[in-house]
């Protein structure tokens, strides 16, 4: 069997984990964010109920688990086919998010390669934020014909 | 469709959100040889152009689901998309759309699942899924 250049498959090992990787969501990415996708929803920009704008729900919301996957590989030839979020609580703009995951399964569909990675997020006073689920190709090419 | 989530019930449209696609990096980065956001590698493979990322269009899914449900989607949002049919390249005009399937009441409000999509061009199908949240009272 043929395998991806880049990810070699005898290396993806389901069950290992990857991260932690941290970093902060300030008041300029989200404004920048608002900006790119358009999206000045006053509850990220202004005020919310949570108590003070709070940071997009989809921020990095399967983009994580491609950043977790890049510190064990390189994945730059990777591609995102399925994304599953179940959102817990709001991040507040300026707290250091922390995100870890494993990968939870591996698998071949019409001679593509794939990885599951299941990964969280949570902030440094431990509230929960997002839990998702991501299934991402190693690469377009096919490995085998079927 | 419905104007608001006040009229919610089992095969109701939500309202839609309308974009031009954009992904900054696309604009701003030089992608490797065999990248899926390079232009002429995607082409090769039979794509429309560069791919734009998963979590670009899960945003915009995103945001059709927090203008429904309110901030309430933050607290207990449920979303899962697969993607499909080529995907969507930087400046594709897409609509993100929703139907209400089901509402279940519980706790804290009523619990509204949905089958959502994203479409592009002449209606072609580029994500599916569902998604669920509560509906406060």
């Amino acid at each position: 069997m043929d395998m991806s250049k880049h990810i070699p498959w005898d290396t993806v090992i389901v069950g290992d984990t990857l991260g932690p990787i941290e970093y902060v969501v300030d008041k300029e990415a989200v404004e920048q964010y608002c900006d790119d996708w358009k999206d000045p929803n006053p509850i990220y920009l202004e005020d919310s109920p949570f108590g003070g704008p709070v940071v997009p729900p989809a921020f990095r919301a399967g983009l994580d688990s491609f950043r977790l996957l890049a510190t064990k590989f390189d994945s730059h030839a990777t591609v995102g086919v399925k994304t599953e979020h179940q959102y817990i609580n709001p991040a507040k703009i300026g707290k250091r998010l922390i995100t870890t995951g494993k990968i939870a399964d591996k698998y071949i569909k019409r001679g593509i390669e794939y990885v599951v990675i299941e990964y969280s997020l949570v902030d440094e006073d431990g509230v929960e934020i997002r839990r998702s689920v991501d299934h991402i190709a190693l690469s377009v090419e096919r490995v085998t014909d079927s | 469709m419905i104007a608001s989530n006040k009229d919610a019930k089992a095969g109701s449209e939500i309202p839609s959100v309308i974009k031009k696609s954009y992904q900054r990096s696309l604009d701003e980065l030089k992608f490797a040889a065999d990248s899926i956001h390079n232009n002429d590698y995607t082409r090769g493979k039979g794509y429309a152009g560069a791919l734009t990322s998963s979590y670009v269009l899960c945003g915009y899914m995103s945001e059709l689901l927090v203008n429904f449900f309110g901030p309430s989607w933050l607290k207990g949002g449920h979303i899962a998309l697969t993607f499909i049919n080529g995907g969507v390249q930087q400046g594709d005009e897409i609509v993100c759309r929703g139907v209400i399937t089901e509402r279940v009441e519980e706790e804290g409000g009523t619990r509204l699942n949905l089958d959502i999509w994203m479409e592009k061009g002449e209606g072609v199908k580029v994500a599916v899924g569902k998604a669920s949240g509560i509906l406060k009272v």
